[in-house]
């Protein structure tokens, strides 16, 4: 008996020695970039075809800030689902979805949403395939008096800059009928720190806002889908930077506030 | 090093604080960044198999006769893996019940599905590691060691001590599990006691963890939202077969019985109080975690 367990015990470590070490080396190996902030969850997508599995369950006992930083080493489409019993401000539903192919190195898909107190969950929906999805995550608790500003943001009342900012144009949507409309024009003559905060209420038709300029393009900023971007920090090089809008068929309204940006400097 | 005859119930709280201890700080250190496979297979190779190992070496103590490392018969054996199986079913019936009032009562605990850690190693390592490493040196540490002290302490019912103790240490697997684990661990340790074969309580734990892997894991039992209505006939009717199972085993409860009873040390009762307000300091932190005091 006694002969007995120690040879499983010896043949135990024989096998799992050389388990440990492949592990080890093939996290090594490992051809993700997850910066350290990020708690990380790695996803198996060799054990079986996932269909809404759930990868993450948190609560939030308060409003928080949530990122995510997706990558992944296959190259099939997965469908990442974050569903929040909170609000998740700036979007309709309270599910946002993500499509994820092969994103590896600097690559990966990245958001920042800022959600109401409560549970949220991340689902995954993937074929089984050879290789690993590796989701990134953090929280950050959110001041209650920003959330609740951008909760009025987020229910229509957009004339809710954040300090510092101050309004340089505003539009009612309804019957605005534009293509790449130039807004406002930013020119700085020298390197400038600039903030910028665009919110619209618009639930239908098609309303985008572009950034472009300096050989630089922010693209679809805002949209019907994600209605808020606040406090983007941009340094721009000298140069011209416009900004346009489009608005088919829309509703609602659209505000632009900046912060740090001084006409001729 | 006083040399004794055989454990006694102060080596035992000492050590089993200390292990306690190391262990979940270790696990806390190891598990997100070796993995949980790996890190099991540390908790069950360092610090539970060896500390009783080296004491049986320093002291002298024979394994087969102190630890009881020695074999039944296959009746014995197939019985034991026969109550392993079927008391899993109530332990996991137990657990669940637990789990669900905790929720509905305290909250639910943020936690991360076991799918998210896994890769194909550390998948291996912990079914390696659950199947066959934790019931040889569990075993070897409750049943061998800790058991045949708390024998000396109280020779009727030191197996109800040692199985009690068992499902305390886990506690740092979480609420839930302290009373299926302790009912498992009278089990293993009647079998111990019972039949003076430390192979019945292995063969035994080993029955219930791939239990726990089959039916819990492969046919979906543990992320069930719901508990199955036909799961409280099959608890129940599990607690009866075992008990049944248990009566069966052949005994030879006589070779170890002797013993004069041995009153605790000092050192013993200060150690064992410690251990008890570490694993109650274990269960506060999953109460606040679970009301959102502490994330």
């Amino acid at each position: 008996m006694k002969r007995t367990v120690f040879v499983i015990l010896l043949l135990s470590l024989l096998v799992g020695i050389p388990l440990m070490i492949l592990d080890a080396l093939q996290k090594s190996q490992s051809q993700f970039n997850v910066p350290d902030r990020f708690t990380k969850l790695v996803v198996d997508l060799n054990t079986n075809t996932k269909a809404d599995e759930l990868l993450l369950e948190r609560q939030l006992e308060g409003p928080a800030t949530v990122e995510l930083f997706i990558q992944s080493d296959s190259g099939s489409l997965k469908e990442v689902k974050l569903v929040s019993t909170g609000e998740i401000l700036g979007l309709d539903g309270n599910t946002l979805d993500f499509q994820v192919g092969r994103l590896t190195g600097t690559q990966a898909t990245a958001a920042t949403v800022l959600l109401g107190p409560g549970k949220y969950a991340l689902y995954l929906t993937s074929p089984k395939q050879a290789g690993t999805l590796v989701i990134g995550y953090q929280e950050i608790p959110a001041d209650p008096k920003e959330f609740e500003r951008l909760t009025k943001v987020h229910q229509g009342d957009l004339d809710n800059p954040p300090p510092g900012y101050r309004k340089v144009y505003s539009a009612d949507l309804r019957g605005l009928e534009v293509q790449d409309e130039l807004i406002f024009t930013l020119s700085p003559t020298s390197p400038q720190s600039v903030g910028i905060s665009l919110y619209t209420s618009a639930r239908r038709g098609t309303v985008s806002v572009d950034i472009v300029g300096g050989g630089s393009n922010w693209l679809s900023v805002i949209s019907t889908e994600h209605r808020i971007c606040d406090q983007m920090e941009l340094t721009l090089p000298p140069g011209e930077y416009q900004i346009k809008l489009t608005s088919q068929d829309a509703d609602g309204e659209l505000y632009l506030f900046l912060k740090g940006y001084e006409e001729g400097r | 090093m006083k040399r004794t005859p055989a454990p006694t119930t102060s080596q035992a709280n000492v050590l089993f604080f200390l292990t306690a201890v190391v262990t979940l700080a270790s696990s806390i250190v190891f598990a997100p960044r070796l993995g949980i496979g790996t890190n099991l297979w540390i908790n069950e190779f360092v610090y539970i198999l060896l500390p009783p190992l080296l004491l049986a070496t320093v002291q002298g103590w024979s394994l087969e006769e102190v630890y009881r490392l020695k074999d039944t018969s296959t009746r014995n054996r197939l019985l034991s893996l026969l109550a392993g199986v079927s008391l899993w079913f109530t332990a996991f019936y137990l657990s669940t019940l637990t789990r669900h009032f905790l929720d509905a009562k305290l909250g639910v605990i943020a936690s991360e599905a076991p799918a998210a850690h896994s890769s194909l190693y550390q998948t291996l390592l912990l079914l390696l590691g659950m199947v066959v490493l934790a019931p040889i040196c569990e075993e070897f540490y409750f049943r061998g060691f800790v058991q045949a002290a708390y024998e000396r302490y109280s020779p009727k019912y030191g197996f109800v001590i040692a199985g009690v103790l068992f499902g305390s240490y886990h506690i740092l697997n979480g609420l839930t599990e302290v009373v299926p684990a302790s009912m498992l661990g009278v089990a293993m340790g009647y079998l111990v006691y019972k039949t003076n074969s430390l192979a019945t309580s292995m063969l035994f734990h080993m029955a219930a963890n791939a239990s726990s892997i089959l039916f819990g894991g492969v046919l979906g039992l543990s992320t069930a939202s719901v508990m199955p209505s036909w799961m409280h006939f099959v608890a129940l009717g599990g607690l009866v077969l075992t008990l049944v199972l248990l009566r069966s085993v052949d005994g030879q409860p006589q070779q170890h019985q002797p013993r004069a009873e041995e009153k605790m040390s000092p050192r013993g009762i200060l150690f064992l109080v410690l251990t008890i307000l570490f694993f109650l300091a274990a269960g506060a932190a999953e109460i606040a975690a679970r009301l959102g005091v502490v994330g």
